[in-house]
């Protein structure tokens, strides 16, 4: 795109071409700080559902002045030859327009507000229970999971449907590019890594220099979503020191009470023949029981207890909030697992052990808590 | 205008779950998305009219 738009900049300015972009990815706002960074203005709309049915991309088509394309992954001179030629209009021209009733699950993923979002999720997965053969509706109902898990509603086990949703859709339709880079950008990173947003780092200093403010992101890129492991888009090195187990002999409390609440999700490998996964822990303090993280006493950390089945890769732990002295945030801890050296499958488990320090809003009292973890790796 | 009006809402019940043809020969598919940048709806077949650069991609 920045290589065409090199080339077209001028061509827009005299009037000779419109451009336009149509994006296929789950954060329309990360395509508008890459828009953003390479300073490209042409409109660009969010297809996040993939109605248009693409399987891959990237794709560029040239188009006549009466709609029809012409071009498909056009090159320099296949686009001089485009703007000098004057195409005759076709005696019919027959299209049918995607068009979405405005109750459809589709609508109201795209148009609506927080609940119609939900009444969009019930759509979804009534139509892949009615339907199980339905690929695409098992991809939408995954885009919306995730939506809803990204935004302020979200509903337990919603990253981790959106991953099972995904997953069954890929398996309909293995061919799809697109819904398998989905799950990639989750799950464990693979053997050459795929760099999904390593480029935010960059775009973020070089707009900065520009004296403009970055567009801000609403969700983080992580884990693998960037090709090297403890690729953070807004972390610097040795940030946090090497975390030592606080209590290797089992001695502090449990957290009986819940007080911090735990939410698993396991995304697998997408190649049939790598058993690796990707495990992505969200820790939250429980809002009705009006607690809250303790900044200054310490971070959370994490332990994962010794098998000799796995090895442990890009153990990324979440930093300590320097913001304020307390904060109630998910806290989101995520490591790689593979086979041991010398195995081809996992074991169904794995244990662990996280640890913090958390505190009554009435009362300001703290503990020191341990949480046992089982982690189902199956 | 009967037969037209039956026509749009035999359009409008299916609701897609199918590719829209994107090869040289076809006309550009006609569907209304909201713009990045704001929200705000528009339909990919509004610029028909003049020579269009269509890309499809993702910042990934």
């Amino acid at each position: 795109m920045p290589g065409w738009h090199a080339k077209t900049k001028d061509l827009v300015t005299e009037g000779k071409l419109k451009v336009l972009g149509i994006v296929e990815e789950q954060h329309a706002d990360r395509a508008v700080l890459f828009m953003q960074w390479h300073q490209m203005d042409w409109p660009v709309l969010a297809d996040p559902l993939n109605l248009l049915g693409v399987k891959a991309i990237p794709y560029t088509f040239l188009i006549d002045e009466h709609g029809i394309i012409r071009y498909k992954n056009p090159k320099p001179a296949d686009l001089a030859t485009f703007l000098g030629t004057d195409y005759a209009k076709p005696a019919d021209i027959e299209q049918t327009p995607l068009a979405l009733k405005p109750d459809s699950a589709e609508s109201r993923l795209l148009w609506g507000n927080a609940s119609d979002l939900d009444l969009a999720i019930e759509q979804f997965e009534a139509r892949t229970s009615e339907q199980p053969k339905d690929a695409e509706a098992f991809f939408r109902l995954g885009v919306a999971l995730r939506e809803r898990f990204d935004s302020p509603q979200r509903k337990p086990d919603d990253f981790a449907g959106a991953i099972a949703a995904w997953s069954e859709a890929l398996k309909l339709k293995p061919s799809q590019y697109i819904w398998r880079r989905r799950i990639q950008q989750y799950g464990p990173r693979l053997d050459k890594p795929y760099s999904f947003y390593d480029w935010v780092v960059q775009a973020r200093e070089e707009i900065v220099a520009r004296g403009e403010t970055p567009q801000v992101l609403e969700a983080e890129p992580s884990g693998s979503e960037f090709a090297q492991p403890g690729g953070r888009a807004n972390a610097k090195p040795g940030d946090e020191p090497e975390p030592i187990h606080p209590d290797p002999d089992g001695k502090l409390p449990q957290d009986e009470a819940a007080l911090v609440l735990l939410e698993p999700t396991v995304v697998p490998s997408t190649d049939k023949k790598s058993p690796a996964c990707r495990v992505h822990l969200r820790f939250l303090p429980d809002g009705s029981r009006k607690v809250h993280w303790s900044n200054d006493a310490g971070p959370l950390s994490f332990f994962i207890d010794d098998h000799p089945g796995v090895s442990i890769h890009d153990i990324q732990l979440p930093p300590t909030n320097r913001n304020s002295l307390t904060s109630h945030e998910e806290r989101t801890v995520e490591f790689e697992v593979r086979p041991a050296t010398g195995r081809d499958t996992l074991p169904d488990k794995l244990s662990g052990a996280a640890f913090y320090f958390i505190c009554e809003d009435i009362g300001g009292q703290c503990q020191f808590l341990r949480q046992d973890i089982e982690i189902s790796l199956k | 205008m009967k037969i037209l009006s039956i026509t749009v809402a035999v359009v409008l019940l299916h609701v897609p779950s199918t590719s829209a043809a994107l090869v040289p020969g076809e006309p550009i598919p006609s569907l209304t998305l909201p713009s990045i940048q704001d929200g705000r709806p528009m339909n990919t077949s509004e610029l028909v009219g003049q020579k269009l650069m269509l890309h499809l991609f993702a910042s990934w």
